[in-house]
């Protein structure tokens, strides 16, 4: 399988930097700005693209723990929105990608019966858990996308491999 | 369900009308086809028949050329030499099929005519509400020097991550705070700010138009779900808050979206108006304290727009002001922006992958704002729901 990815994604960017992007009209500030994302998009897929497997499995894998957590009560919406839920929990589509797509909208409908018919109780359990969830969730994906620059808390964040690491090895710090 | 749940669920439609009209009009729009920029030249064109048609004669168009940033809208700076007038240059603002957010440029127009009565603001000049002339929305404003940035700071896409050294942050903080000051004393039944509606039909009238807005542009195009998207917009419906004194918001006022002048110091422009809408002063208050729109000091203290600590951004706009800062309305406005950036961000997404804007690898790249943005939001509401 040669040339392998990354010989290939370094040479869009050598091309990218040494060839395209000083060809750039030095007035045309649109295509200089998009040249330069693109540069960045191809550093961040340089990193990301041989962890984006085990990366979407971790992400699936953390949100059927949360659906198996679930204490689920609640009126005719409720039960029919964790009837749906279960299903896809115990058949996930594959890739892993697309069973985390189908889980968190089976999730979202949930939440959105539950506003309407769910007990008190287990409403408030479930926005709690919900919350817990998205939060490492989120810290996951700021890992994932550090390399953008966007995150002003950029120092205190695990690296993606120690991440995929202690998934890997079955610990639940991921 | 609760009481408070009930009752709003069943108020999703209450928006304000002009911002319902325009989101009727986008459903439309997003069944287009791949959206194809027309060329410089081609939309050149169609600038002169225009102004044309607008009385401007005996008028020259040149070095017209496209501009980067605007982050949902097309921009191009043009010189217009109207004859026995010296040269001047003009920014152009036309509307792509679908970016991160939907607005107005009517609004735009109608609310720069305004502010510039109170503070800095390029000069509104001609619009195109409906694409007749353009083939889009658009409208011409003055263009104004200036840099959002000192050369030496740096700053990402959007404004985002500027740096300010201390001393910059010494002479900006009290223009940045004066200019909101004047903002919200704006007089907001003022009658050219005629596509505006005014929440004042009970005091959470203004809260509702906000969650009701994005909670709308979530539904029709979430690029992926999200059950946290749903518990926050849960949490918001049942915790509005009272809007006691209504004022014009910006709705986007932070660092990023002023200009100033490097040599001086001088704030020259607040830009971006396309969010304003009349409500609640905490919101522009709030935009402040999202902490992607900020960075640390030297100390490793969050500075809000990277200018100011929070206490004493408070206590400014307090002493500007003389209102008074209720702390738990700030936090459910600094939820709500958290959450509907959250929702702009999928959109932007939606758009690109539909090829709905000229920029789809902007907008790609600006939707991994989201993950810091989800970590403060769940950090938020987990502290209001485990206080």
């Amino acid at each position: 399988m040669s040339p392998d990815f990354d010989l290939r994604l370094k040479s869009m960017r050598r091309a990218m930097t040494t060839v395209i992007m000083p060809a750039i009209e030095p007035g045309n500030q649109l295509a200089q700005e998009q040249a330069a994302i693109l540069v960045g998009q191809l550093d961040m897929l340089a990193m990301q693209w041989n962890r984006a497997e085990p990366y979407a499995r971790l992400c699936r894998d953390e949100l059927l723990r949360l659906v198996a957590g679930l204490r689920v009560a609640g009126g005719s919406e409720t039960k029919a929105a964790w009837a749906t839920l279960q299903a896809v929990a115990s058949d996930p589509p594959a890739p892993a990608a697309a069973a985390f797509n189908s889980l968190s909208a089976a999730m979202e409908n949930l939440v959105r019966a539950a506003d309407r018919d769910g007990d008190a109780d287990f409403r408030r359990q479930l926005h709690r858990d919900v919350l817990l969830y998205g939060h490492a969730q989120a810290a996951r994906d700021r890992s994932w996308f550090v390399q953008c620059g966007f995150d002003v808390n950029a120092a205190e964040l695990k690296g993606i491999d120690e991440i995929l690491a202690a998934h890997a090895e079955g610990r639940v710090d991921a | 369900m609760t009481a408070a749940l009930l009752e709003d669920l069943r108020s999703l439609d209450d928006q304000d009308r002009f911002l319902t009209a325009m989101l009727d009009g986008r459903a439309k729009k997003l069944l287009s086809g791949d959206y194809m920029p027309a060329s410089p030249p081609e939309i050149r064109g169609r600038l002169e028949t225009m102004l044309r048609e607008n009385g401007v004669e005996a008028a020259e168009v040149s070095d017209f050329r496209r501009l980067a940033g605007g982050a949902s809208k097309e921009q191009f700076l043009f010189t217009l030499a109207i004859a026995g007038e010296a040269p001047e240059r003009f920014v152009l603002r036309m509307d792509p099929t679908d970016g991160v957010l939907e607005t107005s440029r009517e609004r735009e127009f109608e609310v720069l005519a305004v502010a510039r009565d109170v503070v800095p603001v390029p000069e509104p000049r001609w619009l195109d509400p409906d694409g007749r002339w353009l083939g889009a929305p658009a409208m011409i404003t003055s263009f104004v020097e200036g840099t959002t940035k000192p050369t030496a700071g740096g700053a990402g896409i959007s404004g985002l991550g500027t740096g300010f050294t201390p001393d910059w942050r010494k002479r900006l903080a009290p223009q940045f705070m004066t200019l909101l000051a004047a903002i919200h004393g704006v007089d907001i039944r003022d009658a050219r700010l005629a596509h505006f509606e005014v929440p004042d039909a009970d005091p959470y009238q203004a809260a509702r138009f906000r969650v009701n807005l994005w909670s709308r542009v979530w539904r029709e195009s979430a690029m992926a779900p999200s059950p946290v998207f749903a518990v926050v917009e849960s949490w918001l419906r049942e915790n509005m808050p009272r809007t006691d004194e209504l004022v014009l918001v910006h709705g986007d006022f932070r660092t990023g979206n002023y200009l100033f002048n490097e040599e001086s110091g001088e704030i020259t422009a607040m830009l971006d108006w396309e969010l304003a809408h009349i409500g609640d002063y905490h919101e522009d208050l709030a935009w402040s304290l999202v902490e992607i729109f900020g960075a640390h000091d030297e100390e490793g203290a969050y500075l809000c727009s990277n200018l100011m600590r929070e206490d004493d951004f408070i206590a400014r706009y307090e002493e500007a002001t003389g209102r008074t800062v209720n702390r738990k309305t700030l936090r459910y406005y600094r939820i709500l922006l958290a959450w509907s950036v959250v929702a702009m961000a999928s959109n932007g997404l939606t758009a690109a992958s539909n090829h709905h804007n000229h920029q789809d690898i902007l907008l790609t790249w600006l939707s991994m704002v989201t993950p810091p943005l989800l970590d403060e939001l769940t950090r938020l509401m987990l502290e209001e729901i485990e206080p």
